[in-house]
């Protein structure tokens, strides 16, 4: 799952971003209005954490411009204004969910993954497809009933396929949503991801749509 | 210690008053001593006469006084009444019937009047009886002697007709004096009544219902009203900008305190931690007094109450999407009442918030209009509360159930705001099973 964190307070950027990551999400951080505007509004997220009080552009226009745009993502607001009044303006302008600082990290965890949840379609907080199951409350994937151990990467491309279950997933789309910002990614090493996936969880369940992506299904055909 | 009144009512009634006594007493000696000269002119007058008469009547027969015969007045004819007369030619004398024996006379002291004008001049006489008389005197020669003629009328005389006339005028100068109280009572309250008209804007402007005095004030109250209308702009100035800095230090502080909690919670050092939170209550809590310690200027009737009730459940579903709570709003559509819309939402928001957040399955919201007030009503499903802990959690920073997200200032912030326009809230059993929070908020 990739996360925009737009927080210009760089040491509560760097914590969050940490945490953020040590639950295998993707986190780009943007410390201004202006270049979290843009990131919002070119790249691929699931969701995005936007500070209100923000340099350049504040995060209200910068939630706006993107609903302007058309853009859907899922946002959290997370911001030191609490009064009812700054809540009430955040979702008129577009804000799926609103946590005010100071806050726990794990109610912003769960907030994030529940939004994620929400935005693919998914009531409620199990997914399972087939022997396959994902609590996205917590993040553990179980097969047929047994706790399902994965790397951060291979948990990163599983949730990203159960939650678009049984549609077919592009391969860039899912190298964004697989892998940090920095550093060069191999195409192939998705595939060697998937091949690694098939053997955990039974070869059958992950199709690969020749020339577009991979799709899960319940049953093997 | 002053004797003035502390009332300018007081001050300007005691003030007329005195005047118009003075006045009144001023005339009243003034018109009793033009009286007294008038009636006491009309006795000399006839006196004058009399004396004229009398001299005219003189004569010296063998060395003696002889008066021929002449028309007398029935007052000098009266024994004793007072009015006498008397021409005396030592030692022999005459006098009117109406004297028995010979009244003494004070002989004034020589009069330039008598000598240029040879009119008569004022003498003083005392009848036998010793009463005082009321005299005239002139000296006329008859005969080669001189004879000193004096004519008297007794001092009832001149009292009687002085004393009705002044009853009478006394009487008159009282009801003038009464009319002139009764004009000045109502010249100061029709004078003073727009001060209390500007009192009660200023009252208006202080409850929220005006947001300045006005300035179309009589000339003497228009500068008064402009340095007023002055003070109240900035007072509002400075309690938004003091308001705005204590909002931008809270947020200020929030942002590290939030990093801090983060890094607290991952050394696992859970006092390091609890200050911290303790650090956060208390940035909450003064942040919120701070909002609520005046009421913002709210003028006539203007906030739709059921689309802002509509739009917070809204907020809250959104954030309480991971239960299904279902709730029903019973509220006029057309309802209007007079409250600022940001001291409205945050007090609808915390009762709401807390409602979702205790709620099994159901929340009600139910306004209704009462006579003088608009009542609020939030229910909900969930925990039932003894009367002890429903004291409890109205108190600043109190938590029934410390694992529940919140901060204990919800409430607190409620009773602020609702107080803040004559309101209060008040808690009970709801029929849904769990608690029944009530605004009442007056109309003015």
């Amino acid at each position: 799952m990739r996360v925009l964190l737009v927080e210009n307070d760089e040491t509560l950027g760097k914590e969050i971003s940490a945490r953020l990551r040590q639950e295998n999400f993707v986190v780009d951080v943007s410390r201004n209005g202006e270049d979290g505007q843009h990131l919002g509004a070119t790249e691929r997220y699931d969701a995005a954490v936007l500070d209100l009080g923000l340099p350049k552009v504040d995060g209200i226009s910068v939630l706006k411009n993107w609903r302007a745009d058309g853009r859907t993502l899922p946002v959290l607001i997370l911001t030191a204004r609490d009064s009812w009044t700054d809540k009430v303006e955040g979702f008129r302008a577009g804000a799926d969910d609103y946590l005010t600082k100071p806050f726990k990290i794990e109610e912003l965890i769960v907030r994030l993954r529940a939004l994620v949840r929400r935005a693919n379609g998914h009531a409620a907080s199990i997914v399972s497809c087939g022997p396959l199951s994902f609590d996205t409350q917590t993040g553990a994937f179980e097969l047929e009933s047994m706790p399902l151990r994965l790397t951060a990467l291979e948990w990163r491309v599983l949730s990203c396929l159960i939650y678009r279950k049984g549609r077919t997933v592009e391969r860039l789309d899912l190298m964004e949503r697989v892998y940090d910002g920095e550093g060069n990614v191999d195409s192939n090493s998705v595939e060697v991801i998937i091949g690694r996936l098939r053997r955990k969880i039974g070869p059958g369940m992950i199709e690969t749509e020749r020339g577009l992506g991979y799709r899960l299904v319940e049953k093997p055909q | 210690m002053t004797l003035l009144p502390r009332s300018l009512t007081g001050r300007l009634l005691a003030g007329g008053a005195i005047l118009i006594g003075i006045a009144v007493i001023v005339a009243a000696i003034a018109i009793g001593l033009i009286l007294q000269r008038f009636v006491v002119g009309q006795i000399d007058q006839r006196l004058d006469s009399t004396i004229n008469d009398v001299a005219a009547h003189l004569s010296v027969i063998d060395g003696n006084l002889a008066l021929s015969a002449r028309g007398e007045a029935p007052d000098f004819m009266r024994p004793n009444s007072g009015w006498y007369w008397q021409a005396q030619d030592q030692p022999n004398s005459l006098h009117s019937q109406s004297l028995q024996d010979n009244i003494e006379v004070d002989t004034p002291k020589f009069d330039w009047r008598m000598l240029l004008t040879g009119n008569a001049i004022p003498a003083h006489a005392t009848g036998r009886h010793g009463e005082d008389l009321h005299g005239r005197m002139k000296t006329v020669s008859v005969g080669g002697k001189s004879i000193s003629i004096v004519a008297t009328a007794p001092q009832a005389a001149i009292v009687r007709p002085l004393w009705e006339a002044l009853s009478s005028l006394l009487l008159c100068l009282g009801a003038l004096a009464a009319a002139l109280l009764g004009g000045l009572l109502l010249q100061v309250r029709i004078g003073l009544r727009p001060l209390r008209h500007l009192q009660a804007k200023v009252s208006d402007v202080i409850s929220g219902h005006e947001q300045s005095v006005p300035a179309d004030q009589p000339t003497e109250l228009s500068l008064l009203a402009g340095e007023l209308n002055t003070l109240i702009a900035q007072n509002r100035e400075r309690l938004q900008a003091a308001r705005l800095q204590s909002a931008n230090l809270a947020h200020s502080l929030k942002t590290p305190l939030a990093a801090l909690s983060l890094a607290t919670a991952e050394i696992k050092r859970p006092e390091l931690h609890a200050l911290v939170e303790k650090m956060q209550a208390n940035i909450k809590h003064h942040l919120g007094r701070a909002r609520s310690s005046s009421k913002a200027y709210v003028g006539a009737p203007n906030l739709s109450v059921r689309p802002q009730i509509e739009e917070m459940v809204h907020v809250l579903e959104k954030l309480n999407a991971a239960r299904q709570i279902a709730y029903t709003i019973d509220c006029p559509a057309d309802l209007i009442i007079a409250c600022d819309a940001s001291d409205f939402t945050e007090m609808m928001g915390n009762l709401l918030d807390n409602a979702f957040k205790w709620a099994k399955g159901e929340i009600r919201v139910r306004v209704r209009q009462r006579q003088t007030s608009t009542v609020f009503e939030i229910a909900n499903d969930g925990m039932r509360l003894s009367p002890d802990q429903m004291a409890e959690i109205v108190q600043p920073g109190k938590r029934l159930d410390e694992t529940v997200p919140g901060d204990g200032f919800g409430l607190a912030i409620v009773v602020d705001l609702a107080a803040l326009y004559g309101g209060q809230l008040s808690l009970s059993a709801s029929d849904l099973g769990g608690l029944q929070a009530t605004i009442t908020l007056p109309y003015r």
